[in-house]
């Protein structure tokens, strides 16, 4: 198995998955507590991508969470999905912080890596980790943001389109551009 | 070169699966890079899963509430207050100053200002020698500006209206009253029967008169608008009575050396000089008594205007009640016109304030991207 597959199989599916069931009230909408059981991954990640720093990450993170626990009832399931406004308000709170050290922070620590891989297999694993960290650096901070968006937190394109507050066929050129982008950078680190 | 939507598409199924999906070389290249983004994405530790669990099972209790919150609520408190109270100052300015009732111009807050001179103080502005034309320098007051007495022109109108047919005794009271006050009419004119009856007066009385007399004439008739003026001329008083002493000591100076001149020749200029100076005191002394008499007498312009008979006083009994009723409705009216024409205008700037602000934040935030 491709060690690479076999832990993007793990990341899918604590992304994709919920942890719970999410509770749902008497008349039907969902409960604060099954987004955020839902999303809190998700939201990290996003929040990690962009801050680069796990520590003001975890900070950032729970600020939004709170944020939105004390704005929740200003949510419109009109105006967009649970998950565009959670995540419009954690992308608020990590600009925040990126405003407020006026500098981008380096990487702390690198994420995590559960399933480590077997020694025979590490070598490749790394390297393609180097690659695509390398074609990610090549990235500008506003295509970046785009694909911590669609990567780490998993928003469909329309829900792109409402966070970034653009159209939904604008939020998918812009990130045609950036994956193309990407993809380019990797063949010429590769 | 793919296409965007089948890029996205690519995309979308290889994050739907969580494996690569297509047999397309580039496809699944793309999709491989789709898998490996999202490997890229960092964990949160359980650590940190656990205390915000128990944050969220509290409910997210504020930590520091007066720290954080309660300068934004306080400042929202006062904000909201001041704009309330601009607002009510401004509704009550406007409603105050437009009722259906005689008018009060602005000219009032002078006279305001200027009261506690001469009004207050009965007779200071007479304080003043009387023989200001006379030829003793000692005549000139001192020109101190410590010492002398503030001299203010006062000055005062009033417009009354009275029916047509009682134009000419009201006319006849304001006569009466000037003299009560021990003043004097300086024009009058009155016109009644059939045209445009009316009349106008221009009167003088002492100026500590001016209050009791105005409040006599406004008992005369309805008083449909009513304004009060002062400017204070100490200054102007003082230069001319510093000039006129300086030219009358310059005079008794150069008749003393005329007395002491030896030649025909010394004694003409001197004459000549004497001459020039004393034309210039009489210039000055008709100045000294023009501003004496401004300082003293206030002026007060008396206009009468015909006013239509009341429909209320004429029709009495239920007629007039309604005709009270819908007065009072149209006032009601106007009243609530004048504060919206306040609030909207005001809820308006504050609207625009408030977008703008939301616009200016959300651009400082984009711009933590722009580095």
């Amino acid at each position: 198995m491709d060690p690479l597959l076999g832990r993007i199989e793990h990341v899918t599916q604590s992304v994709v998955e919920p942890l719970h069931e999410p509770a749902t009230k008497p008349s039907g909408g969902e409960s604060f507590e099954a987004l955020y059981r839902r999303s809190l991954p998700r939201v990290y990640g996003y929040v990690a991508s962009l801050l680069q720093d796990r520590s003001a990450a975890e900070d950032v993170t729970a600020q939004a969470f709170e944020r939105a626990y004390r704005k929740r009832g200003s949510f419109r399931a009109s105006r967009g999905s649970a998950e565009a406004w959670l995540f419009g308000i954690a992308r608020n709170a990590a600009l925040d912080e990126l405003r407020r050290r006026k500098r981008r922070a380096a990487l702390h620590a690198d994420p995590e890596d559960i399933n480590s891989p077997a020694a025979e297999e590490y070598a490749e694993l790394t390297l393609r980790r180097e690659t695509v960290r390398a074609a990610l650096a090549t990235l500008d901070p506003r295509e970046r943001d785009l694909v911590s968006l669609k990567f780490a937190g998993g928003l469909s394109n329309a829900e792109i389109a409402r966070v970034l507050r653009m159209s939904e066929s604008n939020a998918g050129t812009r990130l045609h551009r950036a994956i193309e982008k990407l993809r380019k950078a990797c063949h010429d680190h590769a | 070169m793919t296409t965007p939507e089948a890029t996205l598409s690519a995309v979308d199924a290889a994050l739907e699966e969580g494996r690569v999906t297509r047999l397309d070389p580039d496809d699944r290249e793309l999709q491989e890079l789709a898998l490996a983004l999202r490997a890229e994405t960092p964990e949160p530790t359980a650590e940190f899963e656990a205390r915000l669990e128990r944050k969220l099972a509290a409910g997210f209790p504020r930590r520091r509430p007066f720290a954080t919150s309660f300068p934004r609520a306080r400042m929202a408190v006062v904000g909201g207050v001041a704009a309330a109270v601009v607002a009510l100052v401004v509704a009550v300015s406007l409603v105050g100053g437009g009722g259906g009732g005689p008018e009060l111009s602005s000219g009032g807050s002078t006279a305001k200002q200027a009261a506690p001179s001469a009004d207050s103080k009965p007779g200071v502005a007479e304080s003043t020698p009387a023989a200001a034309g006379g030829n003793s320098a000692a005549a000139v007051p001192a020109p101190s500006p410590a010492r002398s007495p503030r001299r203010v022109e006062r000055s005062a109108s009033l417009t009354l209206g009275a029916p047509g047919n009682n134009l000419e005794s009201v006319g006849n009271e304001v006569i009466a009253v000037t003299d009560r006050h021990h003043g004097f009419v300086l024009h009058s004119s009155v016109t009644s029967g059939s045209g445009d009856p009316g009349g106008s007066f221009d009167l003088r009385v002492p100026s500590r008169e001016l209050q009791g007399t105005l409040s006599d004439l406004s008992g005369l008739a309805d008083v449909r608008s009513r304004t009060q003026n002062a400017d204070d001329i100490t200054s102007s008083y003082n230069a001319a009575a510093d000039q006129l002493a300086s030219a009358r000591a310059l005079r008794q100076s150069l008749l003393a050396q005329l007395a002491k001149a030896t030649t025909v020749s010394q004694a003409d200029a001197l004459r000549h000089r004497i001459k020039l100076v004393s034309a210039q005191i009489r210039s000055l002394s008709a100045r000294f008594d023009n501003l004496q008499r401004r300082a003293r007498y206030a002026s007060i312009q008396v206009d009468l205007v015909r006013e239509r008979a009341k429909h209320g006083a004429a029709a009495g009994g239920l007629g007039g009640d309604f005709h009270d009723a819908l007065g009072t409705l149209a006032a009601s009216f106007g009243i609530a016109l004048r504060v919206l024409g306040v609030v909207i205008p005001l809820g308006i700037v504050a609207g625009l304030g408030w977008a703008a602000g939301l616009a200016l934040r959300r651009r400082r935030r984009e711009t933590a991207l722009d580095f």
